[in-house]
């Protein structure tokens, strides 16, 4: 072709405005060759198709891709031919009609209507026998959008789980020819290229078939083509919307009617065109591959996550109801246990009271007076200080209680109690023993001596008169005292004894005073030990 | 999981969905010549299910192996055929002459409806058993007038000469091809069954919007051209999964269960069976695809 032709051509794509009365066509076509080699095979259809069309021009118009998106976007072509993936693509954004027409190639004789893609390697590359040993390696493409030179190779690597194009080294070298001499020079490992160049090349006594190994050939009965890959429909002859449909249908009824044997067949290299057929399995390919127009994910709504994910979700709910549930459950549990155990700290208490303490007065029992007697007798001990344990016998208080019955007793009791634990310090213990037995402890005492005012005021706490029911009530104490420490070692029951001792010694001087336990003697001589019975002067009034 | 096969156009999508890795793992398909090699491998216990014909199978669950019809692959529209000398013009002709078909399969339903379409009786004719994967020898050998059997081996008769005298769509309805598993082994094969039957939709869908590719992959390992392989295809229905659906219907009106109670009549007026098959358990569509089949 001339380059005046090519100017011409260039200047119609560029300034034709679209052909709306149909006065004249431009047919796009796809250069998946260089140029020169196209418009020598298709401009006798393009010719064919305006003689059919009775005096409608058909201008051809070769365009490399961005240039025919442009054209098709533009609307400067009116009928186009292009690659399967690439007609997808336009159509996804100028809702072309569906696919006039499919071509069908030739090839010594055999007419398909399929194309596919070889994968292409040198000759003697003991290396790469097979799909898998293409990871990692350098291979030449065309270029990402050629259905059979890059993606009907890229989804067979896929199956196999090679991961396209992240595992291969991939270098776009421009037109299938270039990849065959990137593979032949040695530039590359391997080259992608469609169906049919190989045996092209040949044809034009540009390539020895010999020079090159096709991997994963395919046993495809008939099919004139070396091929590595499954096919796909080969190029839809496409009408853009625009064209009215009077012309439509004479342009299907030429491309349908152009035997393979008319010399516009024969330039082009093909046996003529088929009725459309199915695009599908390009498309299902493309989105596989995630390739234009299905390279953005769609939108995803929660109705499609239903849709897909029903089962699941139903089931996520239900588990995670459950597990609510249960937590519901378990946390009720835990404060009905938090309240139990509560509720069980308190029995213990009031257990651990009522072991410890006396129930009338709510004194300290005789097992809580021990206890505190031994905590004190170390304190004092550790601390160089004296404490003075008073045993004490109320006077009289067998003769209120035969008198005036139990009931007035026991309120007699209480009422000494609390004046006797109100006389006291809080360091100090005052317990109950039993009957009218009481006992004091007096701790923390710089010195022995210092437990005499406070034997004063427990011994007048228990003098005072007690009006219960309206009666005037009085006893006195008694009181036995023994001091520690002492020498040698003792123990809290013999102290207790020793301050009985000296209780009696005071009952027996007298009632209503203390006596203070003196005898070195051991417990064995219990009754010989001697208690210096000081008589103390009556603290009542 | 052991499916026996043999060649039948039908089958093919089980076989092109082995090329492209769309069977399960545990599926292996062991490919005999003829169905009387399934037959034998399923007495035997060495298949757990087999691509039968509905009389094949109804005919082994005679035997006392019972098998259940989980999917439907065809249904016979011309594709069984009979092909007999150029001399032999009329059905009537075939009388006296020498027939060949495989014995206990298929071929025996056709031999019946080609009897009764011609006004004859099985005296009236020299049966021979030869298979159909056979009969391309005996026919050249001059053994045979007139060969009962299917694709693809009836095409290769028809290169030799043998011309078309009568074929399954003069008795629509009848000759189904399935996929009959072992009912005691089908709960155990419950997954590998399902991912089977989705893995033949996933070919079935290639076979259809992808047409030229699948029919020279299967030419090509048949040995046949492409245009054979494409008219092999000529006689058959291949249902999808709304078809298999409407001939699994289990209510009984239409389908493979009317077809079996027609088969029942036909075998035992044949001698092939004895006792007539009481149907329970025949046909189980719960294993077919939820989804329509597609990947």
């Amino acid at each position: 072709m001339s380059a005046l032709f090519r100017a011409v051509l260039v200047v119609l794509v560029l300034f034709g405005s679209a052909a709306h009365a149909a006065d004249r066509l431009t047919l796009g076509v796809f250069a998946f060759r260089p140029k020169p080699i196209m418009i020598e095979r298709y401009q006798p259809l393009a010719d064919y198709l305006s003689e059919k069309l009775g005096g409608t021009p058909v201008e051809l118009a070769v365009l490399e891709q961005a240039e025919l998106d442009e054209a098709v976007a533009a609307h400067r072509v009116d009928l186009v031919m292009t690659n399967p993936s690439h007609y997808l693509e336009l159509r996804s954004h100028n809702s072309l009609s569906g696919a006039l027409a499919t071509l069908v190639s030739s090839e010594g004789g055999q007419a398909v209507s399929s194309l596919g893609g070889c994968i292409i390697v040198r000759a003697g590359r003991g290396d790469i026998t097979g799909l898998r040993d293409l990871r990692g390696r350098r291979v030449a493409i065309s270029g990402p959008r050629f259905l059979g030179g890059y993606q009907a190779q890229a989804f067979e690597l896929m199956q196999v789980g090679v991961r396209v194009p992240d595992q291969l080294d991939l270098v776009v070298v421009g037109r299938h020819d270039a990849v065959v001499e990137a593979v032949l020079e040695g530039r590359a490992d391997a080259g992608f290229i469609r169906t049919g160049i190989i045996e092209s090349l040949v044809a034009e006594g540009r390539l020895d078939a010999s020079q090159l190994v096709v991997l994963n050939p395919q046993a495809l009965a008939g099919y004139p083509f070396a091929v590595s890959t499954r096919l796909y429909p080969e190029w839809p002859f496409v009408a853009l919307p625009h064209v009215d449909r009077p012309t439509v249908r004479r342009v299907s009824a030429a491309l349908l009617g152009l035997e393979a044997s008319h010399p516009a067949a024969r330039a082009a290299g093909i046996a003529g065109f088929s009725p459309p057929l199915d695009y599908l399995p390009v498309e299902t390919m493309a989105r596989t591959l995630r390739l234009p127009p299905f390279d953005h994910a769609p939108p995803f709504s929660w109705r499609d996550v239903w849709s897909r994910y029903a089962d699941f979700i139903v089931a996520l709910g239900v588990v995670s109801a459950l597990v609510v549930g249960l937590l519901v459950v378990l946390s009720r549990r835990n404060r009905q246990l938090a309240h139990s155990v509560a509720a069980l700290v308190e029995a213990q208490r009031a257990l651990q009271h009522i072991a410890w303490h006396d129930a009338l007065t709510g004194l300290p029992n005789r097992t809580l007076l021990a206890d505190r007697l031994r905590q004190d007798m170390r304190r004092v001990r550790r601390n160089d200080e004296f404490l003075a344990l008073a045993y004490i016998d109320l006077d009289g208080f067998k003769a209120i209680n035969d008198t005036h019955g139990h009931e007035v007793g026991d309120r007699l009791l209480v009422e000494i109690a609390r004046r006797m634990r109100a006389a006291l310090r809080d360091v100090d213990t005052v317990a109950r023993l039993g009957g009218d037995e009481f006992a004091a402890i007096f701790t923390d005492l710089a010195a022995a001596s210092a437990s005499e005012p406070l034997i004063e005021r427990l011994l007048g706490a228990i003098a005072a008169p007690v009006v219960i029911d309206g009666l005037g009530l009085q006893v006195s104490g008694s009181i036995g005292v023994s001091y520690f420490p002492q020498q040698g070692d003792l123990e809290a029951e013999q102290l207790l004894r020793q301050a009985d001792h000296a209780m009696y010694a005071a009952k027996l001087s007298g009632r209503n005073r203390c006596c203070v336990f003196v005898g070195e003697g051991d417990e064995g001589d219990e009754r010989g030990g001697a208690a210096d019975a000081r008589p103390r002067p009556s603290t009542a009034a | 999981m052991a499916v026996g096969i043999h060649p039948w156009p039908g089958y093919e999508p089980l076989l092109l969905a082995r090329a492209f890795g769309w069977l399960p793992d545990g599926v292996r398909l062991r490919e005999g010549q003829t169905a009387g090699d399934s037959v034998a491998a399923l007495q035997a216990g060495e298949l757990d299910a087999a691509t039968l014909t509905l009389d094949e199978a109804l005919a082994v669950r005679a035997s006392g192996i019972a098998l259940t019809i989980v999917l439907v692959f065809d249904s016979s529209v011309g594709a069984d055929m009979v092909m007999a000398r150029p001399s032999i013009r009329a059905l009537a002709d075939i009388a006296g002459r020498r027939v060949a078909v495989e014995r206990g399969a298929v071929g025996e339903v056709v031999l019946q409806k080609l009897l009764e379409a011609a006004g004859l009786d099985e005296a009236a004719v020299t049966v021979l058993d030869i298979a159909p994967d056979r009969q391309l020898d005996a026919w050249r050998a001059g053994e045979i007038d007139v060969a009962i059997g299917y694709e693809p081996f009836s095409s290769l008769l028809g290169r030799e000469g043998a011309r078309r005298l009568f074929d399954s769509r003069q008795f629509p309805g009848l000759i189904f091809d399935v996929l009959a598993v072992r009912r005691d082994r089908l709960a155990a094969h419950r997954a590998q069954v399902e991912a089977l039957l989705a893995g033949h939709f996933r070919a079935l869908a290639h076979l259809r919007v992808n047409r030229e590719d699948g029919l020279r992959r299967i030419a090509a390992w048949r040995g046949l051209s492409f245009d054979e392989a494409e008219r092999s295809y000529a006689g058959l229905n291949l249902p999808d999964v709304a078809g298999n659906r409407s001939y699994l219907d289990t209510s009984g009106a239409r389908g493979i269960l009317r077809a079996a109670r027609d088969l029942n009549a036909l075998m035992l007026r044949a001698g092939r069976i004895k006792v007539a098959d009481d149907l329970v358990g025949l046909i189980d569509p719960g294993f077919l695809p939820h989804n329509g089949g597609v990947p």
